[in-house]
């Protein structure tokens, strides 16, 4: 699919830091219990992550990691890399690789690493590097003992520990250390524990755990985010340093109240020539809303998104000032500046902390520095209003599948509050196709067809809007009806309501060679224009609980004329499917002796089953997949 | 490509250069009526425009007399989906630099221009990796309608002058080049793509440089070339690399005269490029075949047949050797390092290669080509730089083979598809170098073999047998590598959501010499409605979807080798049943050979037989020749698309 418009932003250091390992007396792979191997590429032999929280500000991390590479697939998951960057140094960085017999190969010393910049893909610019080493493997399996030590005076962040890192790579011990010599007050939070071979060892002023001879897992569709599955602790000290910058949280709202004060206070001044520019344009608005509408129209025209992450500036948004000046922000930046021109006009709004994109909520009940993205929230008395900053296209009050349905902090001014976005769901979702076909004899089809959409259904669409017309033809072709050879688009309307964030496609469509005659039969397939084919890919053995995210709901109805020479035989029966999961009907129906009526009503409900229903629901789409490609027989005259 | 590792270090005496750099563009060059224009009259889909551009070229003697380039671009932008234009990248390999960074962004307001100048602090370094840096600034207060305006200075203290592209992604109004260049130095120039020079003037100007203590004073070559109207370019499907088609100038340095009057040659004549090649490109590593002698295994000395030979050191280096997905080594080419480590990049590991079949006393050269995505080598004369890729000719028996040791799937006498790109240049180093098309050894076909019968519950199972040679097996093996038999299978499941396999063998795994065979026991669910039994018969690898859907084409389809597909299938007819109507023979063939399709159908007692065989016997096709590939398709399509009805008697 493709991916939208909008951006993360990361709090740099949020990248989940991979933990590492130790040594083990014997670096041969012969060593390693079957078990493990099982579905396996790479076996973490030892990971051990040995963090000692020296004082408030002085963190000092070690890593010592022993990998056994079994096969090509396996390379992705050596990491031969340590990340730095101002406020953290590297004392010791080190790798040394053995052969399968755990003869030493190859030696790397920290001068022989690659120096870079750790571009993220997105920022024009950010101030954190990265030191990897690039090893082209000659034989498998092979070892990878990789020992780094850095420290750090920002304490905001203990690396997480996520003992399985990654689907198909079995773990035969990974430790876990925090030593806490000083007995700063710290706080933990274990997930998702249950069936994983987690032991807690923890003594007074030190937290450990470890796991151990846990099987490689494997990753299966619709099964939940990797981070709602895989065993986690995280650490948080109630007393912490960031970028210089110090802090003090036991909760969500001293939290908020922490952000409030040292990071976005001050943020919201703007001159007074936009201030003006800003209210003159509201003056007529009668509500809030109205007058939020128009704000947000001005900050769409006038921004764009462009990322520069230095020090504290992966955490702090730029001042409204400096978005205002330079039209440029990223989601802080641009989310802070909007809370100014509200402000401005007098609607108080909150700063938002978010996961986006893969669902993922901010925890409810331990307080960390977490999220990669910021939205504002407008609490409207009672009625949230959401506001995405860093998309010029996006509606006013609409979030899409980036940060719907989670749970965020929301920054008040009487501290950190967690609120749930809006949720998408089934019936919400509603894409509804109504087209009149007209058959001739040799086949040919001509069709005016419309199609509107709403909620996640408007979402996959309304980028298309911007697209310059021979690139929407294409889209048409390539993408929507790529299953309808021969399709030509004769006229092309789009109508983009951003207002109630409904998408109306209408167009003009001719196929040739449509239908397929032999000899007296005509035969046309009956869902020419919303075909599903979608089979969820077979398990043998699945291990997971299905999840369907969303849902939706498609009705269509599909008006056919046919061809002078043909006449109405036998009609197919109606077809009904009712499950859990959905319920899917399609009828054909006869108005007079040259029109049809063709009708579908495709609903898929959002939810999360026991892994013994996989087979049921791909069952269900199977049989779906089928009667999209039913067909009708007309006889010659 | 190889890191140039020639420097301009040859002044033995300074040079006093007359300013060049009045012929560059400054900024403050937009105008009311530019920020006004709402559209792009020739392109109206353009949401940006260049309105100029302009490049100009010198020596720049504060820069140790390096080539500087003075750019300058102006460029509306109509909305915002231009935004990707107000963000500049600079790629800066080796010791190349930029500096001189100005930038402005115009904005209308009522009546005025207001404009928004860049600061220095928003200009950003990257270091992206060893040997690359990037300068990145994007321009401030830009809004729909603006127009952004930048320039800035490249110099290079390599041997180079870089290609002038006109043509992009985004139309552009105008787009000039300038160069002076001192008359002692000597170089070519060359104009690709379809579209004519609007500009081209070429005068020499007196007295452009002077040497200090010698009286007179040295001439320079002023040139200077310009587009207007440029159309952007658009990318199609089963196309050679862009650079081929897109405008643009290309040059080469041909030689070099010192202020002591020696004249230092670089490449003019293909004698000269082979000697560049061989001491630069290829670091004086073709003649290590005494090493190989010693250390390749001792039993292939010992095999007389030359092929046999020849084969068992292709196979053992190209076990032993790992690439590391390098074309080009970026530091010093070292073969016997290479070895000793079994890895490397494609030069060294064929360069290991060339050697041993040298040190076995088979007859061998180095070749030199250009994959398919750095576009095509330019045979008007020599250019080294056109060069990315080293593999091996060897000759056996009177036969020619063309080797590629880096790829561990490839069978003896093959290359990987991105070799497949026209001429390559094989380098003789006693007779001299010279161009030899290159094409696929072994055919690439599939064959596919299918045995159906209905079960009691009226379902289709029954065997797949498929045979994959040439660059499909190739394909196969490589995907295979990268997944596991229960991905592989899922996936197979998913490409054919009707199928299900109940389970699957395959052979020929293990030798890339034979065909890669799978044997698949499958399941079919068919349609199948009251006393009437409907089901396409072109169950695997059926053609629906026209890869060409657009009218018409301006560059040639390449598919980079011919094809040959073929499948018979069988299907019992089940008791009761008799057969209603069956897929049509259908028989179809493109212009001048270019390719045909059969379809047989005949039912013969309870049997019915489908042969259908595609053939593409071509490897490109030209845009004429367009139409009649997208017909050819779309009809295949349609017989594809036939079912056969079966009917309970």
């Amino acid at each position: 699919m493709k991916r939208k418009q909008l951006l993360f932003c990361v709090f740099i250091g949020l990248i989940a830091i991979k933990n590492y390992s130790q040594n083990v007396l014997n670096n041969t792979a012969f060593l390693i219990p079957d078990s493990l191997k099982t579905n396996a590429n790479t076996i973490i032999r030892s990971n051990i992550t040995d963090i000692t929280i020296n004082s408030v500000n002085s963190i000092t991390i070690k890593r010592r990691r022993v990998v056994t590479v079994l096969n090509e697939l396996g390379n992705k998951n050596i990491n031969l890399y340590q990340h730095y960057n101002n406020d953290t140094e590297i004392k010791e960085l080190s790798v040394k690789i053995y052969d399968v017999l755990g003869k030493e190969i190859k030696k790397i010393s920290e001068k022989k690493f690659t120096d870079v910049s750790a571009t993220d893909g997105f920022s024009l610019y950010s101030d954190a590097k990265v030191k990897y080493f690039d090893y082209t493997p000659t034989s498998y399996p092979y070892t990878v003992v990789f020992k780094s030590e850095t420290h750090s005076s920002s304490t905001g962040f203990i690396p997480d520990w996520y003992p399985i890192s990654g689907y198909l790579i079995g773990v035969e011990k990974s430790t876990y250390i925090v030593n806490n010599p000083t007995g700063l007050e710290i706080r933990k939070k274990e997930i998702n524990f249950d069936g994983f071979p987690v032991e807690n060892l923890s003594t007074e002023n030190k937290i450990h755990y470890e796991l151990k001879n846990q099987p490689a897992k494997k990753y299966e569709r619709y099964s939940l985010p990797f981070f709602d599955i895989m065993p986690n602790v995280s650490c948080a000290l109630n007393q912490f340093t960031l970028k210089n910058v110090s802090g003090e949280a036991n909760n969500w709202k001293e939290f908020g109240s922490w952000m409030q004060s040292k990071l976005l206070t001050d943020k919201v001044v703007l001159d007074e020539a936009t201030k003006s520019e800003v209210r003159n344009l509201v003056k007529d608005a009668k509500t809030d809303t109205e007058k939020a509408r128009i704000v947000y129209n001005y900050m769409q025209n006038k921004t764009r998104y462009i990322s520069v992450q230095i020090g504290i500036g992966g955490w702090e948004p730029m001042t409204a000032k400096e978005v205002d000046k330079l039209g440029y922000g990223d989601c802080k930046g641009l989310s802070n500046y909007m809370k100014a021109l509200l402000l401005s006009v007098g609607i108080a709004s909150n700063y938002t902390i978010v996961y986006a994109d893969k669902r993922r909520d901010i925890d409810t009940d331990f307080t960390s520095i977490q999220g990669n993205h910021a939205i504002l929230n407008i609490p409207n008395n009672g009625n949230d209003i959401w506001l995405e900053c860093t998309s010029q296209k996006v509606p006013f009050g609409f979030l899409g599948d980036f940060t719907d349905d989670r749970n965020v902090l929301v920054v008040t001014p009487e501290g950190g509050v967690i609120k749930r976005t809006p949720a998408y769901k089934n019936e919400t979702n509603l894409q509804t196709v109504k087209a009149t076909i007209t058959l001739d004899d040799n086949g040919n089809v001509i069709a005016d067809v419309e199609r509107i959409s709403k909620g996640i259904q408007y979402d996959r669409k309304y980028h298309i809007e911007s697209k310059p017309k021979n690139e929407l033809e294409k889209h048409y072709l390539s993408n929507v009806w790529d299953y309808n050879n021969n399709l030509k688009t004769n006229s092309i309307a789009i109508d983009n309501n951003k207002k109630e964030v409904v998408f109306t496609e209408k167009l003009n469509v001719a196929i040739d060679g449509y239908a397929t005659i032999n000899n007296n039969e005509y035969l046309v397939r009956l869902n020419a224009f919303n075909k599903f084919s979608h089979i969820p890919k077979r398990y043998r053995k699945r291990t997971q609980p299905v999840q369907i995210e969303r849902g939706f709901l498609d009705e269509d109805e599909f008006t056919f004329k046919i061809p002078n020479a043909y006449r109405i035989d036998k009609l197919p029966l109606p077809k009904e499917i009712n499950t859990k999961f959905g319920s899917y009907k399609i009828s054909v129906e006869k108005i007079d002796d040259t029109t049809l009526v063709y009708k579908k009503y495709f609903l898929l409900k959002a939810g999360t089953h026991p892994k013994q229903d996989y087979k049921k629901y791909r069952s269900f789409l199977k049989s779906v997949a089928r009667y999209e490609n039913s067909r009708i027989a007309l006889l010659k005259k | 490509m190889k890191n140039l590792i020639l420097l301009i270090s040859l002044l033995s005496l300074p040079l006093c250069f007359y300013a060049q750099k009045e012929k560059s563009v400054t900024l403050n060059k937009t105008t009311k009526e530019e920020l006004q224009l709402t559209v792009y009259e020739k392109d109206s889909t353009a949401n940006a425009v260049v309105l100029y551009e302009h490049a100009n070229v010198y020596v720049d003697e504060k820069n140790d007399y390096n080539f500087r380039t003075d750019h300058y671009k102006r460029i509306k932008i109509f909305n915002n989906a231009a935004t990707d234009q107000t963000t500049v990248t600079i790629k800066l390999y080796g010791k190349r630099k930029a500096e001189a960074i100005k930038a402005i962004t115009y904005n209308l307001q009522g009546e005025s221009i207001k404009k928004t100048h860049l600061l220095d602090t928003q200009v950003f370094e990257n270091q992206v990796s060893e040997n690359l840096k990037e300068i990145t600034f994007t321009l401030p207060n830009t809004s729909n309608g603006c127009v952004i305006e930048y320039v800035y200075s490249f110099i290079t203290p390599y041997l180079e002058l870089q290609d002038w592209y006109f043509q992009s992604d985004i139309p552009k109004m105008k787009s000039e080049y300038t160069s002076t260049i001192p008359g002692n130095w000597r170089y070519s120039t060359r104009i690709i793509g379809f579209k004519k020079l609007d500009k081209q003037d070429s005068s020499v100007k007196k007295g452009c440089f002077h040497v200090p203590g010698v009286r007179i004073d040295g001439d320079c070559l002023v040139s200077e070339y310009g587009m207007n109207d440029i159309p952007a370019f658009k990318e199609e499907k089963y196309m050679l690399a862009k650079k081929n088609f897109l405008s643009r100038l290309a040059f080469e340095i041909i030689s070099f005269t010192g202020t002591d009057g020696n004249t230092k040659k670089y490449t003019k004549k293909w004698k000269d490029a082979d000697k560049t090649l061989k001491n630069l490109f290829l670091d004086k590593q073709t003649s290590k075949k005494s090493y190989f002698k010693n250390k390749l295994p001792l039993k292939l000395a010992t095999i007389s047949d030359p092929l046999e030979k020849a084969k068992a050191a292709y196979y053992h280096i190209q076990e032993r050797m790992n690439w590391n997905d390098r074309y080009w080594t970026s530091k010093d080419l070292k073969v016997k390092k290479a070895y000793e480590e079994k890895k490397g990049s494609v030069d060294a590991i064929n360069l290991i290669l060339y050697n041993s079949l040298r040190a076995l006393e088979i007859e061998s050269y180095v070749v030199a080509l250009s994959t398919r995505n750095n576009g095509m080598p330019t045979k008007l004369h020599p250019v080294v730089d056109d060069f990315n890729y080293v593999i091996v000719k060897a000759i056996i028996n009177g036969e020619t083979f063309f080797l590629d040791a880096s790829d561990k799937f490839l069978p003896f006498g093959e290359v990987p598809l991105r070799c497949l790109n026209g001429d390559v240049r094989v380098l003789d180093f006693k007779e001299g170098s010279y161009w030899e098309a290159i094409k696929p050894r072994f055919k690439t076909s599939l064959r596919t073999q299918i045995q159906l019968e209905f079960n009691e519950e009226n379902q289709l199972t029954g065997s797949l047998i498929v045979a994959k040679k040439g660059h499909f097996a190739l394909n196969e093996r490589t995907a295979l590598q990268a997944k596991t038999k229960d991905e592989f299978l899922d996936e197979f499941e998913t490409e054919h959501p009707n199928i299900e396999v109940e389970n699957v063998t395959t052979d020929g795994l293990d030798n890339n010499d034979k065909s890669l065979k799978s044997i698949y026991k499958i399941g079919l669910d068919v349609t199948n409605t009251e006393d009437i039994i409907r089901f396409n018969p072109f169950i695997y690898e059926r053609m629906s979807i026209n890869p060409f859907k657009l009218k018409e084409r301006n560059y040639p389809v390449d598919f980079g080798y011919s094809r040959y597909t073929t499948q018979m299938t069988s299907i019992k007819i089940p008791e009761g049943y008799t057969v209603k109507s069956l897929p049509k023979n259908t028989g179809l063939s493109l212009p001048l050979k270019g390719g045909s399709y059969i379809l047989k159908v005949s039912n013969t007692g309870n049997k019915i037989n489908l042969l259908s065989r595609l053939n593409i016997t071509k490897k490109i096709y030209t845009s004429e020749e367009y139409y009649y590939l997208k017909e050819f398709f779309n009809q295949i399509i349609t017989s594809q698309k036939s079912l056969i009805v079966l009917e309970k008697k």
